[in-house]
């Protein structure tokens, strides 16, 4: 029912990894941090960049492709300035 | 806001999406500078705009709420009008001096990061401005990149880990696990035996962190880099590219984790430098 509910691919996926986190067991400090193999599993997919929601839209991060590809498949140019790059830390 | 669905809805289906950095790492020709000089590049800190192929700017604005951002959207689509004849965009000056270049047969690893939880006991996390995204905040992924050289990636397809690899991961562990603190290091240690990463990472504090990875290989290219490593991480104030870790009180340590992960080089996310590229020695 729930998963019915989500009403497109990149909801699905917010939820899935959501999910995922809320699965990831908690620590400790003084606590064994060695991972089993289903944690392991469990947290590559939990941190895995493509597996966040913002980086399932295909960025460009070169202005000149991004204008030829709106010019060729005509759709405007969503541009996000940062201090630093808004996809991922540069 | 750029993980709020109907944004990402918007941003996949309706425009072509492009990020910039105005300050560190520019990554820009002069001719793409020049292109961006009233579109956005000015922006100071953080900003958001929508223009055509051709230069007509049809909004400007965003910021960090979701209904302001959609509403520039669906403003933005509202007022554009494909342009005929399609504008000719020239190609791009990839000698240009502006442009930050892999090195050549250079491979990149994605570098993530997360606090796994903690906010909820112990001293109360810390707020951002309101505290309306606190939460969102706490459940960021902080994002970064790796690149390691031709050489490098040869020596890892073989089965060897290369010491001026090793010494380029370790920044990434301390900022995570040490509190970006490099005296706060005790030892650090990664080995690659028949295909498994295994090392230890601790800080003065007594902190210990087990790292397991895999290494595979296919024709003397390398075709998995998986390193992940769990432990306790502190406080990390970075203009928000810590993501999470800023949200953890000062002195309190909460339950962390790290990967790096083999990028596909097809993908444009492979293409942001590495924060730490610009710095000289880099690939030393």
């Amino acid at each position: 029912m729930f998963i019915k509910s989500l009403k497109s691919p990149a909801q699905l996926l917010v939820a899935c990894v959501a999910f995922t986190i809320a699965a990831v067991p908690s620590l400790r400090a003084g606590e064994d941090h060695r991972l089993s193999d289903t944690e392991f599993a469990t947290l590559h997919k939990a941190l895995h960049v493509k597996n966040q929601s913002w980086a399932t839209i295909p960025w460009k991060v070169s202005v000149t492709q991004a204008r030829q590809l709106a010019a060729r498949e005509r759709k405007p140019i969503f541009l996000v300035v940062n201090t630093g790059n808004c996809l991922g830390w540069t | 806001v750029l993980n709020h669905p109907d944004i990402v809805k918007l941003l996949r289906k309706r425009f072509i999406a492009i990020g910039v950095d105005n300050v560190d790492n520019l990554n820009m020709t002069a001719a793409e500078k020049a292109f961006l000089k009233d579109r956005g590049l000015k922006f100071c800190t953080q900003g958001m705009s929508v223009f055509t192929a051709g230069g007509k700017l049809l909004a400007m604005g965003g910021g960090f709420e979701p209904d302001q951002v959609k509403q520039m959207l669906v403003k933005a689509l509202d007022n554009y009008r494909p342009e005929e004849p399609p504008p000719v965009v020239p190609p791009r000056d990839n000698h240009d001096a502006g442009l930050i270049k892999s090195p050549e047969g250079a491979i990149v690893l994605y570098v993530s990061w997360k606090v796994l939880g903690g906010f909820d006991s112990g001293p109360p996390p810390l707020k951002t401005g309101s505290g309306t995204y606190d939460k969102k905040i706490q459940d960021a992924v902080g994002v970064d990149r790796l690149w390691v050289r031709a050489d490098e990636a040869r020596a890892l397809a073989k089965g060897n880990l290369p010491e001026s690899l090793r010494r380029r991961i370790l920044p990434h562990l301390t900022y995570v696990l040490a509190g970006a603190k490099r005296d706060a290091v005790r030892s650090f240690d990664l080995q690659l035996r028949d295909g498994r990463l295994t090392g230890s990472f601790q800080t003065k504090t007594g902190e210990s962190s087990q790292l397991v990875g895999f290494v595979e290989a296919e024709d003397g290219k390398v075709t998995r880099f998986d390193l992940l490593v769990r432990g306790m991480g502190t406080r990390v104030e970075d203009c928000g590219f810590s993501a999470s870790l800023r949200m953890v009180p000062e002195g309190r340590k909460v339950p962390v984790a790290l990967l790096i992960n083999l990028a596909d080089p097809r993908d444009d996310l492979a293409r942001v430098p590495p924060h730490r590229a610009k710095h000289q020695g880099y690939l030393k």
